[in-house]
């Protein structure tokens, strides 16, 4: 690609139209081969999902599965050893829960950083954007030690409850970021109607930041869903135990593992959290920009 | 006064969730402890057992050989690919959305996908080996190719580091472009004296964000591998969950814990420390 444009840096007239176009059709060929080698496992991991139990591995595959059994939509929830609901029902309770909570506290957190002079901010900024880089498992062993003594293990709030106080560093710094792009002439203009910073942050500021709330959330919401060690640690019981886990478990249960119902089983884990993905992709484009620049 | 109001979850959850694990597992890390009984003292003990212990040797050369691959996908790959997302043209939409999506599947059922597709009996790539006349390869069975086999997986999961490189290519200025390309400079040029350096606070991020991300590698080899074949996917936090959770070591596990949070700490503050050598602010002079 970049060989014939040295020749000859500045290409006149019918050569540089050749280039152009040798470059284009370059171009074309390196993005279908890239998103065809990212999305084969994807479609394959789909194909399986509609397969027939037990005709998943029929070689050669042919290009759609032979037959396909829609009827898989609908059997995989029932599992294979024990029913997903209620692994489904603890998953939404996690991710939604913590991802509830983190927004909230990482935007309370975010605002104060980025509107109040306060003792102490630059110190509490700095360990904030060195939190950033705390391993999880890090500090898994103490907290659950903690939970164990306090008798939260096994229960949902040793999931949830460290994403209440505060969510995560890099949240809490993304928001910062967003609230110090709000021009303050919103905050001073709310402080002449009368409101204090309180309902400052939720009504004036907070509406403002809702593609990056959503980007942020997405983010929040797709860990959670898909986390495997935090639950691993923290749930060991069923009444707390998590899709991942309970997956997996049936996975595990039978001696012939029923590869179409596993398949089934995290295609339809993963389908609502893509599609709400892709559509709030579209819909808060600049949030997810944003985040993309909360390094920055 | 009222910024403390605002803060106090964060404060509470730094110290309760952070700072004091991190100082308890650093106390743990000199006691035997096993949950049952009291922890005991034992001084640098954990510590003078995990260079002896060769399972940790192997689990820390494990790990780091995964952080190269992951760091050469995740940095660099992935720059390529969203340089190639970004040139205007049709399709390109699609291509983003399709380069994202493997990373919304959870690594766990991608582990379980990629067992079999290169299971050493049934699997498809050994299936395809038959087909065209080559010899089958073992994958995830062989201690010479598991782990670069699950290094090269992580490809399919460039895709956070891809949209931050993404908005990161779509915020520089298009007259800097404009300006060197008037002056003759070739495709490689620009990307060496626009694209680069415009980028490099990015490259910085997605570099220290990648580094903390790999050191965590645990699904594939729990799901998968399960450390093996022969402790070669015996990832750090595979044999600190195994100590800590299974043979319930905790003090040990702290220790284990505690340095690899020294070393992505240490790695981390070394790339910050030389970031001001090649990370290129604007606005702002070195």
């Amino acid at each position: 690609m970049t060989a014939p444009a040295r020749l000859s840096p500045v290409p006149t007239g019918n050569l540089a139209q050749r280039l152009q176009q040798r470059r284009k059709i370059l171009w074309y060929l390196s993005m279908v081969f890239i998103a065809l080698v990212m999305i084969l496992p994807v479609y394959y991991m789909v194909y399986l999902a509609f397969s027939e139990l037990g005709k998943e591995f029929v070689f050669p595959p042919g290009i759609i599965p032979d037959p396909i059994k829609i009827e898989n939509v609908l059997r995989a929830p029932e599992g294979t050893a024990t029913p997903l609901w209620g692994y489904a029902k603890n998953s939404i309770l996690y991710a939604g829960l913590g991802t509830l909570g983190a927004l909230v506290a990482e935007s309370m957190a975010g605002f104060a950083l980025a509107r109040m002079r306060f003792p102490g901010r630059n110190v509490l900024f700095a360990l904030t954007v060195g939190m950033l880089i705390m391993p999880f498992v890090a500090t898994i062993i103490p907290k659950f030690l903690l939970f164990s003594r306090i008798g939260l293990v096994d229960t949902y709030w040793a999931l949830i409850l460290p994403w209440w106080f505060g969510g995560s560093p890099y949240g809490i710094f993304l928001m910062r970021q967003f609230f110090l792009t709000i021009p303050r002439e919103f905050d001073e203009a709310a402080l002449i109607d009368g409101a204090g910073p309180w309902r400052t942050l939720w009504l004036v500021l907070m509406p403002q930041a809702v593609p990056v709330l959503v980007a942020l959330g997405m983010l929040h919401f797709a860990y959670f869903w898909n986390d495997l060690l935090g639950p691993l640690v923290f749930c060991q019981t069923r009444v707390c135990k998590t899709l991942p886990q309970g997956i997996l478990a049936n996975y595990q249960a039978t001696w012939d593992p029923q590869w179409a119902m596993f398949m089934m089983s995290t295609v339809l884990m993963v389908a609502p959290v893509a599609v709400v993905f892709i559509l709030a992709q579209r819909r808060f484009k600049q949030g997810f920009l944003f985040s993309g620049l909360g390094g920055r | 006064m009222v910024a403390y109001g605002f803060l106090a979850p964060w404060i509470i959850g730094l110290a309760v969730f952070y700072l004091g694990p991190i100082g308890a597992s650093a106390v743990l890390s000199f006691t035997d402890y096993n949950i049952i009984s009291p922890a005991e003292f034992t001084g640098f003990d954990n510590y003078e057992k995990m260079i002896t212990d060769g399972e940790f040797v192997q689990a820390l050369k494990v790990t780091l050989y995964y952080t190269a691959f992951f760091l050469l996908m995740y940095v660099v790959l992935s720059l390529f690919v969203a340089m190639l997302a970004n040139r205007p043209g049709r399709g390109t939409g699609l291509f983003r959305l399709v380069v994202f999506l493997p990373s919304l599947i959870p690594l766990f059922a991608a582990a379980v996908l990629w067992g079999w597709i290169f299971n050493t009996d049934f699997g498809l790539i050994n299936y395809l080996l038959d087909e065209i006349g080559l010899p089958r390869q073992g994958f995830f069975q062989s201690p010479e190719q598991a782990l670069p086999l699950v290094g090269m997986l992580t490809f399919w999961s460039i895709g956070s580091a891809f949209l931050v490189y993404l908005s990161g290519l779509q915020s520089i200025p298009i007259h800097l472009y404009e300006a060197i390309t008037v002056d003759g400079a070739s495709a490689v040029r620009r990307f060496w004296h626009v694209t680069l350096p415009m980028l490099s606070p990015v490259i910085l991020f997605n570099l220290i964000i990648g580094i903390v991300l790999s050191f965590q590698v645990f699904d594939i080899a729990w799901v998968l591998t399960d450390g093996g074949p022969a402790n070669r996917t015996l990832f750090w936090v595979l044999l600190i969950y195994r100590r800590a959770f299974q043979d319930f070591e905790m003090g040990y596990a702290s220790a284990l814990s505690w340095v690899l949070f020294i070393v992505v700490a240490g790695v981390t503050g070394l790339i910050f420390r030389t970031s001001r050598w090649w990370v290129h602010y604007e606005g702002r002079t070195r």
